[in-house]
């Protein structure tokens, strides 16, 4: 039975230097994970890689088995940093783009939910907050029914709201047949609905666990360790 | 009332005290279905896995059964109940002299300390 | 498994046809729609060149001056008169004209700007995480937005070029071929006075491989700079390579311009284009987006 995640000993540079430097990790299904690492640890790189947006120099990576390529974009639903539906005009066409491209879209949940948050199916893309493209992407995103979800730093520069809504999303979302790896450097906002953490730095696996039995390990919260673990100089980096 | 975790222990174990405490103050009365997994998950903030690991343990506990029709219930074991609240007080109590004894204070002061304090609230 | 295999029969079809028809139809309010409605003030040209045969065939012409005046100017009424006077002075290209042939020009140019900045932003820019999260290969999401470029920006070439034809002359059926009367030309009904229409295919051939040209070599262009991502060279290195190519494109298709003369030219004209589509399949089959 093959893992939903399989990376092994992934390697991938930019201008000479290596990004994700002998990555390797896996992961089950029906789990919330989250890839935890400061900013240019090779987070996004990762998703990139996964998703078929980067080439890959060395190594691995198998999604059910399956190398990287069309049969595990259909497996796989990318919520990346920035807004992505810029191209459209008006948020119906976007759910159109979705219905027409992604055969797992399910457009009921998603006018649902979008429904909920008082938007309506004409309203203009370009007229919309930075707060409110962030929800329709999640929901028009999460609105699949994709085998793994991949957020990248989906609760950076986000009001509370917005925040609360993310992650309420997230766990209706989540199920047994699904999993949910979720990339932050902010630790605190996310803690309590982590199954496993993988922790990377200089673009290797540093700390893989589950979040409670590493609780009970240390004594600490995830996000004391997540600061152990990478404390450069003294006085830490602490930059929140 | 509000969930509250502290996130330096393991939350599975927090959850189960929380969910015991509503147990025996009646917020869960006896007999009565419990919320679902997912639903009690979305109310706490919390992992579904996490929760479903606390119910899991409730029920080795025999504080909570599942039927296959109705979904999960609280015992109606007056006993168990008791022998639980009983099991949480002595925790409290022993926390609470220990305490007392870091303030250099003995058992008999504590007493004393305790027919002396009125609690405000419910 | 087979449950995948139902999901896909369920929801849309091909995400490439899908995006084929979704780009023709964001391309076409420039692409066709516009040159369809910059064609009415050419066709209303078109109408009056008609009207001036008709006027001839009524007056009849003098032919001993050889240019086609009338035989008797007196004659004509005031409203038939400034068709003509309007009619003879074309050929200098009037203000009007002079416009109209800008205006479809301008068209043109920010067609295809548009277009290679919504391959940019689809393939390169922030679209590019949902544009390539498509369950289809990549080459085929890519294939699919070229033809859709493509095939509105031949179809705007032609009406611009089909514009050029409705100014210059009016259409005339003599029975047996159609045919296009100028003035000069003008000496009655007879079909030996009537010019046959050569539609310039040329030209159109090539202003297409020139769009071509811009719009494969962009790619390219952004292709390699995302392969170079790679390697420790410096982003002004990466910059010159890319001005090179570019310079390069352009001498190739100055130099099959020029071939546009000889007698297979239309074929000429198409050998690198074609190369840069190969290429650039080639490029998007192990695509790296380029990271800022």
């Amino acid at each position: 039975m093959n893992e939903l995640v399989e990376i092994k000993d992934l390697k991938r540079s930019f201008a000479g230097k290596r990004a994700l430097n002998g990555m390797t990790f896996s992961l089950g299904t029906g789990k919330i994970v989250g890839l935890l690492g400061e900013n240019g640890a090779g987070k996004t790189t990762l998703f990139r890689v996964m998703t078929g947006l980067l080439t890959r120099d060395s190594g691995s990576v198998r999604i059910e088995g399956i190398e990287v390529g069309p049969k595990t974009n259909e497996r796989i639903s990318y919520v990346p940093d920035h807004f992505v539906f810029g191209g459209f005009r008006r948020i119906s066409n976007a759910v159109t783009y979705m219905k027409m491209c992604f055969p797992d879209f399910d457009e009921k949940k998603a006018e649902m939910l979008l429904a909920k948050l008082h938007f309506t199916q004409d309203q203009k893309i370009a007229s919309l907050s930075k707060g409110q493209k962030a929800q329709v992407q999640l929901v028009l995103l999460m609105s699949r029914k994709a085998k793994l979800y991949l957020l990248d730093e989906p609760l950076a520069a986000v009001d509370p709201a917005t925040r609360e809504f993310i992650i309420k999303t997230i766990l209706s979302t989540f199920g047994e047949d699904n999993t949910v790896l979720i990339s932050t450097h902010v630790v605190m906002d996310i803690e309590l609905i982590l199954d496993e953490v993988v922790m990377i730095k200089d673009g290797r696996v540093h700390l893989q666990g589950e979040t409670d039995e590493l609780r009970e390990k240390y004594g600490k919260t995830i996000n004391e360790i997540f600061k152990d673990e990478f404390r450069y100089v003294e006085g830490g980096t602490e930059n929140e | 009332m509000p969930w509250a975790f502290k996130e330096n222990r393991p939350i599975f174990q927090q959850i189960y005290d929380a969910i015991v405490i509503r147990i025996l103050n009646g917020t869960y009365p006896m007999g009565s279905k419990l919320p679902s997994v997912r639903e009690m998950a979305e109310e706490a903030g919390v992992n579904p896995n996490t929760m479903q690991r606390a119910m899991s343990q409730l029920e080795s506990a025999g504080l909570a059964l599942t039927n296959r029709t109705s979904g999960r219930i609280v015992t109606t074991d007056e006993e168990i109940l008791k022998r639980v609240k009983r099991d949480y007080a002595i925790t409290s109590a022993r926390e609470f002299i220990r305490e007392m004894q870091g303030l250099g204070l003995s058992k008999e002061d504590a007493k004393a300390l305790l027919d002396e304090s009125e609690v405000t609230g419910k | 498994m087979s449950d995948m295999a139902n999901n896909k029969r369920k929801g849309g079809s091909h995400p490439g046809l899908e995006g084929f028809i979704l780009d023709v139809k964001k391309y076409g309010l420039l692409g066709i729609v516009l040159p369809i409605v910059l064609l009415i003030p050419s066709l209303i040209i078109q109408i009056l060149w008609i009207s001036y045969d008709n006027i001839v065939i009524k007056y009849g012409i003098d032919t001993s001056i050889g240019n086609g005046r009338f035989l008797d100017p007196d004659m004509l009424t005031s409203g038939e008169r400034r068709i003509v006077r309007f009619l003879e002075t074309i050929i200098d290209e009037p203000p009007f004209v002079r416009g109209l042939l800008w205006a479809f020009v301008t068209l043109l140019l920010i067609l295809v700007t548009y277009q290679i900045a919504d391959m940019l932003k689809s393939f390169f820019g922030s679209n590019s995480a949902l544009v390539l999260a498509a369950p289809c290969s990549k080459p085929i999401l890519f294939f699919s937005k070229f033809m859709a470029a493509s095939v509105v920006s031949f179809l705007a070439i032609l009406l611009s070029q089909f514009q050029w034809f409705l100014i210059s002359g009016g259409f005339k059926w003599d029975g047996s071929s159609l045919g296009i009367t100028s003035w000069r030309d003008l000496q009655g009904i007879e079909a030996n006075n009537l010019t046959n229409i050569s539609f310039e295919w040329n030209s159109v051939y090539a202003y297409f491989a020139l769009f071509l040209f811009i719009w494969l070599g962009a790619y390219m262009i952004l292709g390699i700079a995302g392969k170079m991502q790679r390697s420790p060279i410096k982003m002004p290195v990466i910059v010159i390579i890319g001005a090179v190519i570019a310079v390069a494109l352009f001498l190739g298709f100055m130099f099959t311009l020029d071939m546009l003369y000889k007698p297979d030219a239309p074929y000429v004209l198409f050998v690198i284009p074609c190369t840069l589509l190969l290429v650039d399949i080639l490029l998007v089959s192990r695509y790296d987006a380029v990271t800022v």
